[in-house]
């Protein structure tokens, strides 16, 4: 949707990096660190994938976008499985709100969220678009998993 | 564990995490700014924590050891900013922060980028008596 045609709408953007290597240090230490960090759905995903921590590198920027687009953090109570990222048929990301995160876009009455996802050379990168107003039970509606989740 | 013991096992955890050199993780130091550490190495922290000391910290508990007993929409107000009763409980839980630097302007995203080393190992020594938020 096109964010300038209403004066009411708002949007917000937010991005973030992640060293595949770096993900991959924390899970080979710590295994059950990706049941904090990822939904079954998204684990599931990324183990059927040639290179699974490249996905799940891209999944986590994924989520830290979403949570700085949506301007929440540390003290608004969510939890990185809190945003499940399945990927559509046609391949393109989808991002699924659930728990504190999906009750703080309702509060701020997000109409739409994107993400892109992209790896390559060790690096994974997350851009998240927020676009806020409009029909608050619209919003709802739209950031029900598309997957259940591990919890 | 001692409480000298506990700062020992965090400083060592954040150390190791984040390939720094030991005396350079100072108590005062905050985890974000001073010494660099993302959102994917607080967990990384924890872990290691868990691994020297068997106490486990969630990120939960970061959460409620800031906020103690003021709730979220007495914490901060509809713009996402602290309000004074949220400063408040920030300067009674990290008495080492200058408020007076933000000037009622600080937003509560950035609030845990206040967490310093020694609030980290004080977390760990108030394990199971801080709430879970």
């Amino acid at each position: 949707m096109d964010a300038s045609l209403s004066p009411e709408l708002r949007h917000s953007v937010g991005v973030d990096v992640v060293i595949v290597a770096r993900l991959r240090r924390l899970l080979t230490d710590n295994p059950s660190a990706e049941e904090d960090l990822f939904t079954a759905a998204e684990s599931a995903y990324a183990a059927a994938q040639r290179r699974p921590e490249d996905h799940l590198a891209a999944r986590f920027a994924g989520k830290e976008a979403v949570f700085k687009a949506l301007g929440i953090g540390l003290l608004d109570g969510v939890s990185w499985t809190d945003v499940e990222l399945t990927s559509a048929p046609d391949g393109h990301p989808v991002a699924g709100l659930t728990g504190n995160a999906q009750r703080c876009a309702e509060r701020r009455n997000v109409r739409e969220l994107e993400v892109s996802l992209s790896h390559s050379g060790g690096i994974a990168i997350a851009q998240a678009l927020v676009v806020f107003g409009g029909a608050q039970h619209e919003a709802i509606e739209r950031f029900q998993p598309h997957v259940p989740s591990r919890d | 564990m001692t409480d000298d013991e506990i700062l020992a096992a965090v400083q060592s955890a954040v150390a190791q995490c984040l390939e720094l050199p030991d005396d350079e993780v100072a108590p005062h130091a905050t985890l974000m700014v001073d010494l660099g550490a993302e959102s994917i190495d607080f967990l990384d922290i924890l872990f290691r924590i868990d691994r020297k000391t068997g106490i486990r910290v969630k990120v939960s508990e970061i959460r409620g050891h800031i906020m103690g007993d003021v709730a979220l929409d007495a914490f901060r107000d509809a713009e996402g900013f602290v309000t004074p009763e949220g400063l408040a409980q920030v300067q009674r839980v990290m008495p080492r922060v200058d408020m007076s630097a933000f000037q009622g302007r600080l937003e509560a995203r950035h609030v845990a980028k206040l967490l310093t080393v020694q609030d980290l190992a004080d977390l760990v020594a108030n394990h199971g008596r801080i709430p879970v938020a």
